[in-house]
């Protein structure tokens, strides 16, 4: 499978590029309609990584491709779905992602019909016409997933878009993100804290430890969805990654 | 409920009212110094020919509309500006911030002066009145925009003056919103402030002629008639605010 985002040397400073590191030199090839889950504890550099793959930070050192091509910027083929309160509250559900249409160049008429179209797909036909304050947390997020396919993007990187919501409303989620996945395969860079929303969600888990922000642990799960929390292949994953995480000062 | 609710508003007015109107009746007993509200509206409705009333408050709100229309936009658009561009920010902000704290009302002898004893004097101290909360306001809905959304803007290719004015003024428009209520209820303060010393129409002016003549009745009356004209015209422009951004916002 082809290289979908190739990251090399990946190093971040913060304070003008010689503070202290807050991502070391970091490799990774991710493959084209792979899940990869970024999992650590908060200030362990995800977040940021996940920034410069966007092109909304830049590196201090090293490169990210995204097909090949390095990334200067945001947008182009990006989709990005932030943990809450980045819907445009002044705009209805459909008209948010109407309006990342739109942007792409598709024209208003094209761009309703993939909004409802969107809005069907994640279970959301029918409320096209709330404003996002009328919106339970869980529909927010949908919505944030819908628009962010609407830029018709080959990788969606995610940055703890459940991580505000409740556990019952979470696990909902994972699921209907993973149908929403199966119907429009991409690339998906998820950043997350709960190991288990790594476990249910990815194909591979990459555990990462602090200053600088490196990838301690990498490991493959090749198990079907929707998976089972009881599975013993995940609940032996589960222990292994609290250990290397707890093992952390 | 919501009746109701109003109904018990209405029960505190009548209630105020008639405590004033059977202290001034059975108290005082001296209707030159305390009349009784419906003395006072008894007294201006038999000695100031409607049209002569219709005008002084007509004059009044056409001097808070020019004054808010100019105080208000210039407000807004350099608010929006020193919110967003930091040189902008940097020029004006110590400008503003030894503008702000003077009182609208310390302009007015050399408004006086500047522009004559006629309208612009007037609207010149109630676009000051307008101005600087607007301005404060919008600023600080621009500051205060969540970060996500200028990011998620950003993943969508949005930047530039796109981004300004698709996204960054839509998103301050709640705080711009309340700074158009504050500075409209500013305003008008000193507004009527601004006609009790110098005007020779007007409701401020009113209440000053009438108290100079002797007629106290008729200064109560126009100092409720400026209690309503405003609390009407606030409504208005809460209504509007409610049917905009009210929609997708809760203030």
């Amino acid at each position: 499978m082809a290289a979908a985002i190739e990251i090399g040397g990946l190093a971040k400073n913060f304070v003008n590029d010689a503070g202290p590191p807050v991502l070391g030199a970091v490799d990774l090839t991710i493959a084209e309609n792979e899940f990869v889950v970024l999992l650590g504890r908060s200030g362990c550099g995800k977040t940021t990584l996940l920034n410069i793959v966007a092109g909304l930070e830049q590196p201090s050192a090293g490169i990210v491709r995204v097909d090949g091509a390095p990334v200067t910027g945001p947008g182009a083929g990006k989709g990005m779905v932030f943990q809450q309160g980045a819907l445009f509250p002044w705009l209805t559900a459909r008209r948010n992602i109407e309006f990342a249409a739109v942007n792409r160049g598709v024209a208003s008429e094209a761009a309703g019909k993939l909004a409802d179209e969107l809005l069907a797909l994640v279970g959301l036909a029918g409320s096209e016409h709330k404003f996002p304050f009328e919106l339970s947390g869980g529909m927010q997020q949908r919505v944030a997933i819908a628009r962010a396919l609407a830029l018709d993007p080959k990788i969606l990187l995610m940055d703890e878009p459940f991580g505000a919501l409740d556990e019952i409303t979470r696990n909902e989620m994972q699921d209907e993100l993973l149908r929403v996945w199966a119907q429009r395969r991409k690339t998906v860079v998820f950043v997350t804290h709960s190991i288990w929303e790594g476990l249910i969600l990815a194909d591979r888990v990459l555990v990462m430890a602090p200053r600088p922000g490196r990838f301690v642990l990498e490991r493959r799960i090749d198990l079907p969805r929707p998976r089972r929390r009881s599975d013993p292949t995940l609940v032996a994953l589960y222990d292994e990654i609290w250990t290397c995480l707890r093992g952390e000062p | 409920m919501k009746f109701a609710e109003r109904f018990a508003g209405l029960i505190g007015v009548v209630l105020f009212l008639g405590l004033w109107e059977i202290a001034a009746r059975f108290g005082w007993r001296n209707p030159a110094i305390m009349p009784a509200p419906s003395q006072a509206v008894w007294m201006a409705l038999a000695t100031i020919p409607p049209l002569t009333l219709i005008e002084h408050v007509a004059i009044s709100l056409w001097r808070i509309l020019a004054g808010f229309a100019l105080g208000a936009s210039a407000g807004v658009a350099l608010g929006i500006a020193a919110g967003w561009y930091r040189p902008v920010a940097l020029i004006s902000r110590p400008f503003v911030e030894i503008l702000r704290p003077i009182p609208p009302l310390a302009w007015i002898p050399i408004a006086i002066v500047w522009f004559g004893l006629g309208e612009p004097s007037k609207i010149f101290v109630i676009f000051l009145g307008t101005f600087f909360p607007v301005f404060t306001s919008a600023t600080r809905g621009m500051a205060s925009i969540h970060p996500s959304i200028l990011r998620a803007a950003r993943t969508m290719d949005v930047d530039g003056v796109r981004l300004l004015a698709k996204v960054a003024v839509p998103a301050a428009m709640p705080d711009i919103a309340t700074g158009l209520r504050i500075g409209f209820g500013l305003g008008f303060g000193v507004l009527v402030a601004a006609e009790l010393i110098a005007a020779g129409r007007g409701m401020g002016h009113l209440v000053m002629e009438a108290r100079q003549l002797g007629q106290l009745g008729i200064s109560v009356f126009g100092i409720f008639l400026i209690g309503l004209v405003n609390l009407v015209a606030d409504q208005q422009l809460a209504a509007a605010i409610r049917r905009t951004v009210g929609r997708w916002h809760r203030f």
